[in-house]
């Protein structure tokens, strides 16, 4: 219960490589990368994570999967096939965990400018286009007004990845929690598809900023986590370009009350 | 006699509750509860027997163990003296061949063992005659016993010769140091001994200084001589041990003293003792000769011996009888005005010698059920002990007083100070105290550990950040608390509802509520739980006030826009801690921030309009532009309101340097040495300060992996240590302000004893690297016995 992967000690070594003195900070290096990957209290935000972008077999912790992920994204956002693209030797299913983490995070950021637009009043039901969904974070499905559901979409998909029964380990993944990937980005999916129909500014600002969504259905298209028919957001390389050809699903309407959650 | 309460009860129970309740089916079940209470009492009461027995033997031991402690420290006194005796008999061997009178030494050896006719003296001839005929008895008597033999007693006497000093020093403090000052310091003159004697007779000043002499070169030389010397040889012996060179300074007043008939009397009249001691010798050979058998069983082990053979204690206290009985004869006999003073302390020396005895009975007793010795031996042993006691008188009684009193002392007090006014004594006791310390302090360890410093174990994993927690703040009085997160998030948690689940069977415990609004990463959450309010503070330079949603709230209730109350908006770079102002008076609750822009800032959290009361940068609020042109000036990285004056804000740099602000004048106070390490990098930064509770401390938590003490008031370093194998990020100190928490980058958590020895208490390691980074925070909650850590591994753990 303690660790999520019982057998992984503290890596007190892991640094040992690189605990070569930083060089001094000085007031203009504003591209200082210290050797310690590391953000001491004091630094500036603009020197904040400026850790060397390193490959993932140099990185000897517990957390080698998703500090190589943040370091690619870091890196280069834009980068969408290299973001996606599993890294030699590695689990499929961890990296996918560790991308629906991330996805998790930065989604926050996402609610966050929703929360400003997307009220009770403003969307009183959960709705992408002409589907309307019902929040699968309580006991029996509920018609949660859009931002209620999103926040709960969130923070049910959060507990669930951080679940010791169902993901116990970062290093690798039992195959009855697999079926679970799917759920979750297909409730994830509905945030962006919210937030495409009915806050489409917020969704472009957002998208310039993180391109999430593009990262998403990349990953979505390369680990087939969502039904094609399921993506109501229409499929273009230019997401940008708003056009609304997207009738071709109302044959999934039993898909409102899914509640796939245990 | 159930029955009879049960009946009026169950009446009521009839009437006032439901119908359904028979009057069979009640008072049987009044029956069933009597008897069970019935039950139960015997068996507590049988426990509470048990536990009685227990303590009574318990203190039974204790008794035991603390009489064998008081007569091991005798031993040890003893025997310290007694090396202190051979190496200054040893060292003192060597100055009279420097000295240009060595030969008169030389001669005085003869001298005294020519007796009396060595002595010509009138007014102590007819003393010294005595005492040289006993002591030619004792000459030859020993001369007849094996050379062993004559060594032991030469060891039990210089130990009761100890005795005696403590005792003279003790009783007659000025004058046993006005003696100390006339005959001591002499002793560097090395003028020869024989002249010594003889200007005793004469009782010029000169040749009173050159009696002192002799005695300067004492113990040597009266050891040498089987303890022949009369008097004088005596008296200079108390201060021989300590370092003749320290009084010699005062030997200028010194020779301006009375001629030595007037010190003599002076000796009789105040230091009685002393003279006693002086007499003593000749006659403690006799008297041993007397218990000689006694003496001689006894030093089969003797004190010198290491090994314990048969039963030390008991020989050990026969030993130190008869010498004590030694001392007594020799003094009734010699010297009767020392018995008058003796006598004058008889009163307090009666009531001393029936404790003596009860204490060597129960001493034997203990002794016997140990050791479990024939019932004859021990009643023999009895006897001659209790025999021994009755003989005994005042000097080895004040003696033995005093050393209990002094271990009571020792004991009782904390600081083990030695208040002690005679310096032989403090060397020879030093070692027993520190026996002392080291079995209090192994007593206290095992006690708080039993109690008050309990061994932290982990009971939550908090699994719901996404990414490191960097920050945690526990509510006042209830367990709950906050947490902060790299992922942007603050999630707050209530551990009540998992506490009520079996340790085994806890679920996946999720947070009350997430509050989302940071941009970016949070560094700094605090909670105001009298404000109902919670603040953080985040890479994005903004501070936001949260409401704490009621407790009813479900965890996937909806949205409530209103918790999120307000956001600070002043600094222009991340913000990297905050910390409430330890008080909330009337209606302001200050709330302090320090941002990588270089500022500090005061918020008014009540206040009406603009919140940011006040900020200032490293110079104070004035002096900003003295930026001239160097380098931005440096970033704080940690704040701490000073407890014991709360006008003061203790903030750290990254230069290592810590500075104390006056809140009101924003500018700096104190800077305080804390920059010893300091290189010019971060690496060497201090990552948190927290400032004690109650006493004028504030504690530093540095990069390169010290956490060090510094004095708020003086601003200078009281202790530096080196704590953890990796960086320090957190510290904090538990609310009985006894323990410093720490944690850091090598993912283990320290306690540490911040009063007494400073040593870590227990470690854990506990959260696991991500980057290069461990445990982020440390936290216990202010009232109760819980602590929370956060680490880079995303995780949040309780312990209790």
């Amino acid at each position: 219960m303690s660790n999520i992967v019982p057998s992984n000690e503290p890596n007190n070594t892991s640094s040992s490589s690189e605990t070569s003195i930083s060089s001094p900070i000085t007031s203009t290096s504003t591209e200082h990368k210290p050797a310690l990957r590391r953000n001491r209290p004091g630094t500036k935000l603009e020197d904040a994570y400026q850790f060397p972008h390193i490959s993932l077999d140099q990185i000897d912790s517990a957390f080698a999967l998703q500090e190589y992920l943040q370091s690619l994204i870091r890196a280069n956002r834009e980068n969408i096939d290299a973001l996606v693209e599993l890294p030699a030797g590695q689990d499929k299913e961890t990296w996918q965990y560790e991308h629906l983490r991330q996805l998790c995070l930065e989604l926050n950021y996402l609610v966050i400018q929703l929360e400003a637009e997307c009220t009770s009043q403003t969307c009183p039901e959960m709705k992408a286009d002409d589907w309307q969904y019902l929040c699968a974070a309580h006991q029996a499905p509920l018609n949660c007004c859009a931002i209620d559901y999103i926040v709960h979409t969130l923070d049910g998909a959060t507990t669930l990845l951080n679940s010791h029964k169902y993901f116990p380990s970062r290093i690798s993944i039992p195959e009855t929690s697999l079926k679970h990937y799917q759920s979750i980005a297909r409730r994830l999916y509905r945030i962006f598809a919210h937030t495409w129909f009915h806050h489409r500014e917020i969704f472009e600002a957002f998208e310039n900023e993180n391109m999430l969504y593009a990262r998403f259905l990349k990953l979505s298209d390369r680990y087939e986590l969502i039904a094609k028919n399921l993506l109501i957001i229409p499929y273009n390389n230019n997401i940008n370009d708003n056009q609304d050809t997207h009738n071709n699903h109302n044959n999934e309407s039993s898909e409102i009350f899914s509640r796939d959650m245990e | 006699m159930a029955q009879t309460f049960g009946q009026p009860q169950q009446q009521v129970q009839q009437q006032s509750q439901t119908p359904e309740y028979t009057l069979p089916g009640v008072l049987h079940f009044l029956q069933s509860e009597w008897r069970r209470y019935e039950r139960d009492r015997n068996e507590w009461e049988i426990e509470r027997a048990e536990m009685k027995a227990r303590i009574a033997l318990l203190e039974g031991e204790r008794r035991g163990i603390e009489n064998m402690k008081t007569d091991l420290m005798r031993r040890v006194k003893m025997l310290e003296f007694a090396l202190i005796q051979e190496r200054s008999r040893y060292l003192a061997n060597v100055p009279p061949t420097q000295f240009p009178t060595k030969e008169s030494s030389n001669v005085s050896t003869p001298a005294n063992e020519e007796g009396p006719e060595s002595s010509n003296t009138q007014s102590l001839k007819s003393m010294s005659s005595t005492l040289n005929t006993v002591s030619s008895q004792y000459k030859n008597l020993a001369s007849n016993r094996d050379p062993k033999y004559r060594t032991k007693s030469r060891e039990i006497l210089k130990a009761c010769l100890q005795e005696i000093d403590y005792l003279t020093n003790v009783v007659t403090n000025t004058s046993s140091a006005s003696n100390r000052v006339t005959t001591y310091p002499t002793g560097l003159d090395g003028i020869p001994i024989p002249n010594g004697l003889d200007g005793s007779n004469n009782a010029t000043r000169k040749l009173h200084r050159n009696s002192a002499i002799f005695v300067g070169g004492n113990t040597n030389a009266y050891n040498r001589m089987t303890k022949r010397p009369g008097n004088f040889s005596i008296r200079p012996s108390r201060p021989a041990p300590t370092s003749p060179a320290m009084v010699s300074p005062i030997l200028p007043t010194n020779s301006s003293s009375p001629p030595l008939d007037c010190s003599i009397n002076e000796h009789s009249d105040s230091t009685s003792t002393e003279q006693e001691g002086g007499s003593f010798f000749p006659h403690s050979g006799s008297e041993s000769f007397k218990n000689g058998d006694k003496l001689s069983n006894g030093e089969q082990s003797s004190p010198i011996s290491p090994e314990f053979e048969g039963n030390p204690i008991a020989n050990m206290s026969s030993d130190i009888q008869s010498l004590n009985n030694c001392v007594v004869e020799s003094a009734t006999t010699n010297c009767e005005k020392e018995s008058e003073f003796l006598s004058n302390n008889d009163n307090y020396n009666t009531q001393n010698k029936t404790k003596n005895e009860r204490e060597w009975k129960t001493h034997n007793q203990v002794k016997n059920k140990n050791k479990l010795k024939s019932p004859d031996e021990t009643k023999e042993e009895e006897q001659q002990l209790t025999k021994d006691v009755q003989k005994k008188f005042g000097l080895s009684d004040v003696n033995v007083t005093k050393l209990m009193k002094n271990a009571n002392k020792r004991k009782s007090s904390e600081i083990l100070e030695i208040n002690n006014s005679d310096p032989q004594l403090d060397e020879l006791s030093f070692n027993v105290e520190e026996e002392e310390n080291i079995q209090k302090s192994e007593t206290d360890k095992t006690q708080e550990n039993d109690t008050d410093r309990k061994m932290w174990r982990q009971r939550f994993t908090l699994r719901s950040h996404l990414d490191t927690v960097r920050s945690l703040s526990w509510h006042q009085t209830e367990l709950m608390f906050l947490s902060g997160s790299e992922d942007g998030t603050v999630k707050l948690w209530d551990l009540k509802g998992p506490l009520s689940h079996k340790p085994t069977s806890i679920p996946d415990i999720e947070p009350c509520i997430t509050y989302r609004g940071h941009t970016a990463a949070v560094n700094s959450v605090v909670m105001a739980s009298e404000q109902k309010r919670c603040y953080s503070a985040s890479m994005d330079a903004t501070i936001r006030v949260w409401n704490l949603p009621s407790s009813k709230r479900d965890t996937y209730g909806p949205v409530d826009p209103s918790l999120n109350l307000t956001t600070y908006i002043g600094h222009t770079d991340a913000i990297w801690d905050l910390r409430l102002f330890p008080m909330r008076n009337q209606n302001t609750q200050l709330l302090a921030s320090a941002s990588a822009d270089g500022k500090v800032k005061i918020w008014d959290t009540e206040a009406g309009g603009s919140p940011l009361k006040c900020s200032w940068g490293y110079y104070g609020i004035n002096n900003e532009g003295s930026v001239n042109g160097e380098d931005r000036p440096p970033i704080p990285t940690s704040i701490d309101f000073v407890h014991s004056d709360l006008k003061k804000i203790a903030v750290s740099y990254q230069n290592s340097i810590i500075k104390l602000f006056d809140i009101e004048s924003e500018q700096s106070v104190l800077t305080f040495e804390s920059d010893s390490t300091y290189d010019n990098t971060p690496a060497t930064q201090i990552n948190r300060i927290i400032v004690h509770p109650t006493m004028s401390l504030i504690f530093s938590a540095h990069e390169d992996k010290y956490i060090r003490f510094f004095d708020i008031n003086s601003g200078k370093c009281t202790f530096s240590m080196l704590a953890h194998l990796d960086s320090i990020t957190s510290l904090d100190i538990d609310p009985s302000g006894m323990i410093l928490l720490s944690g850091g980058h090598d993912s283990s958590i320290r306690l540490w004893d911040i009063m007494s020895t400073r040593q870590c208490i227990q470690e854990f390691v506990s959260h696991r690297r991500k980057s290069d980074e461990g445990v982020l925070s440390v936290q216990y909650h202010p009232s109760l016995p819980w602590i929370a850590s956060g680490g880079a591994d995303s995780v949040v753990k309780i312990y209790c």
